[in-house]
């Protein structure tokens, strides 16, 4: 979830404009999954103003040693800045933007019973022409759906279980 | 209503089989932060401004901002049954109030849900809440008076169909007395009431409810509460719902008066929504919009023209002051918006002067299109005199030697003020205002004691009823002051003045 304001998606658009124009989007992809990885314990010290800032960057420097120099720019700015704290959320932005710009949308499933391999292959494949867009699906099961399934792709949810169904006859009976 | 178990079981069956189970489709999103009325919601990007989005559980939300990330909502209603994480829907719908005739005698919520337990509101119809006001092309020049039956209100700020007219003053100066002696005296002329209630006591609600109800004028008013302990989002919204009641009637070719009471409670509900939905705060800690606020409201009252049904909407919006401070924000923005206001002081009220007008600062900027003629005709002076006189008698408190001129316009005025008095509750009808106006501004009353002008007046209400009904009827047949209809006046006042004897207390002199 990228709240806490815009900040991570600025840095994100940034680098992912660096890496599409040097055409090593992978590559950076990569090296900013790696820091995502960092320990926290890591991510605190290199944020830590305790600890004087040549040490924290040339710690930094140490710590991203072999990567792509816009990445190590990256964090060297964010130590300057004592924005280290949003590195995680700047590699899920980056994640996000990426699948963005390649055309590949998020869903979620959600079924009243498990779905078989076949059924969810032609599930996806009906959304990905219905919304002109390669899905990347999650499956779920939630049997108080009682029937049908909820499907979510981004923002947009189509709600065809049977429970909302029958809460809808409710809320028509009752009026 | 007599329904029988089968019927039930019928319609029961109808509806199933009729029911449409297309599964639903909307835009969701999570609350990720609730609070004070207030919902930060991620997602939801496909979001309109001002949607209505659907909380569950039947908890509703208006779309206040719409951010990069998240949606901020007002709840409409009680907040604290929303979770973190809860799902959040759009509705593809503005918020919308049931309107219709089934509204007339009720008491509603900003939501148009009955307070008076008389049972479900029975009408088809609904208006969104916020709409934008008609265009000039529908429009025309105010041209019928709206009589709210108050003496000094009908004669020198005269309120025509369609007009706003704030009424403005410092608490306990009558504010509200005078908006609900006019409903009480809309009583069979046609126009439907809606009388707003935003930030009120419950109990000072209560007792307006009962007065109208006593006074017979429930019967075509309909009352919006949004009290002082409902959700601040209620009564932001509440002068819009109140608005778009009267809207229906305005629209179906009728006319209606809509009384906002009070517009700086208002403006102080929206202050808590804007700054808990971190809206920038400006001058007195108001958004920037906070004209905006009242001014699209109050555009919404209209005078329509013929090919537009030709019906009305009159809003009467009441500020309250401070210390008689109308150059305060929220005054000062109500007032520029308006077409005139009715100034109430504290110390006319205090010296006996009921209603508290101030004639000298109160205006009516477009209703004089809209007086009866033979009223503006009877007033002409009036005004005018009344400034004189409240000069000369401040000069004259200084006790010195006045000349002959001088102590008269002090007599004329002194009685002038007299009959502009009026005691809450008792409207009168526009012919009786303008004999009694004319009693005064023609010397009638220059030889009556000052405190004997009410008596006077008392007396003449009941010579007019029972000894001279044509003259009243001759009134309201020609509408125009006219030579015979003078005559008849006078006439009637020299039998009366003839008959009646109004002398000084132990005959002592004047003035």
């Amino acid at each position: 979830m990228a709240l806490g304001g815009s900040g991570p998606r600025r840095y994100a658009e940034a680098v992912l404009d660096i890496a599409t124009a040097e055409g090593a989007v992978p590559a950076y992809h990569a090296a900013l999954e790696q820091l995502g990885g960092l320990a926290p314990s890591t991510v605190r010290m290199l944020g830590d103003p305790g600890v004087p800032l040549e040490r924290r960057l040339q710690a930094a420097d140490a710590a991203t040693k072999g990567q792509p120099d816009p990445v190590r720019g990256l964090v060297a700015l964010l130590v300057r800045r004592h924005r280290m704290a949003l590195i995680g959320r700047i590699t899920d932005a980056f994640t996000q933007l990426v699948e963005q710009r390649a055309g590949i949308a998020r869903a979620r499933v959600t079924t009243a019973v498990e779905l078989d391999g076949a059924a969810r292959d032609a599930l996806v494949s009906r959304l990905s022409h219905a919304t002109g867009k390669t899905i990347r699906a999650t499956f779920a099961v939630d049997p108080d759906l009682l029937g049908g399934a909820r499907l979510q792709v981004g923002d947009h949810l189509v709600d065809a279980s049977l429970r909302a169904r029958l809460h809808s006859l409710l809320q028509q009976l009752a009026r | 209503m007599a329904t029988t178990s089968s019927e039930i079981t019928e319609i029961i069956k109808a509806q199933i089989r009729g029911f449409d189970g297309r599964p639903e489709a909307a835009d969701v999103g999570t609350v990720v932060e609730i609070g004070d009325g207030i919902a930060r919601i991620y997602g939801l990007s496909g979001c309109m401004a001002s949607e209505l989005l659907d909380f569950g559980n039947g908890i509703f939300g208006l779309a206040f901002n719409l951010e990069e990330d998240t949606v901020s909502a007002i709840v409409l209603g009680d907040y604290t049954r929303i979770t973190e994480g809860g799902e959040v829907r759009t509705t593809g719908r503005i918020a919308e109030v049931p309107v219709g005739d089934a509204l007339v005698g009720r008491v509603v919520d900003t939501l148009g849900r009955p307070l008076d337990g008389k049972g479900a509101i029975e009408t088809a119809e609904t208006r969104r809440i916020d709409v934008v006001a008609p265009g000039v092309i529908k429009r025309k020049n105010v041209d019928t008076p709206l009589q709210t039956g108050i003496k000094v209100i009908d004669s020198i700020t005269p309120i025509g169909r369609g007009q706003r007219e704030l009424i403005i003053g410092d608490r306990q100066t009558g504010k509200t007395a005078i908006a609900i002696d006019t409903i009480i005296n809309q009583k069979g002329q046609g126009v439907y009431c809606i009388y707003v209630a935003i930030g009120q006591k419950e109990s000072s609600v209560a007792k307006i409810v009962a007065t109208l109800e006593e006074h017979g004028a429930m019967e075509h008013t309909t009352v919006v509460i949004a009290g002082a302990s409902d959700a601040a989002t209620m009564q932001y919204l509440a002068p819009y719902a109140g608005c778009a009641i009267g809207e229906h009637f305005r629209d179906a070719g009728k006319d209606a008066l809509c009384v906002y009471d009070d517009l700086t409670k208002h403006a102080q509900a929206y202050r808590q929504v804007s700054l808990l939905a971190r809206r920038p705060p400006g001058r007195e800690a108001y958004p920037g919009d906070v004209f905006y606020l009242h001014s699209r409201l109050l555009e919404r009252a209209a005078r329509m023209n013929d090919e537009n049904g030709n019906g009305s909407l009159t809003a009467l919006p009441i500020i309250e002051t401070q210390a008689n401070d109308i150059a305060a924000y929220i005054p000062a923005n109500v007032i520029s918006i308006t077409d005139g206001q009715i100034y109430l002081e504290t110390d006319l009220f205090n010296a006996g002067v009921r209603p508290a007008m101030n004639t000298g600062l109160s205006v009516s900027r477009v209703g004089g299109d809209a007086q009866v003629k033979a009223m503006s005709k009877v007033t002409g002076s009036l005004k005018l005199d009344l400034g004189q006189y409240r000069e000369l008698a401040a000069f004259a408190q200084f006790g010195s030697d006045l000349d002959k001129a001088t102590l008269a316009q002090l007599r004329r005025g002194e009685r002038l003020v007299e009959i502009l008095k009026q005691p809450q509750y008792q409207p009168l009808t526009v012919e009786k205002e303008i004999v009694i106006i004319f009693t005064g501004t023609a010397g009638y009353l220059d030889d009556v004691p000052k405190d004997k002008v009410g008596q006077f007046e008392r007396d003449l209400d009941r010579f007019m009823d029972t000894q001279h009904p044509d003259v009243g009827r001759l009134i309201l047949k020609e509408r125009k002051w006219t030579p015979e209809v003078e005559k008849a006046v006078r006439a009637m006042l020299d039998e009366f003045k003839r008959t009646n004897r109004y002398t000084e207390p132990h005959g002592v002199g004047a003035p």
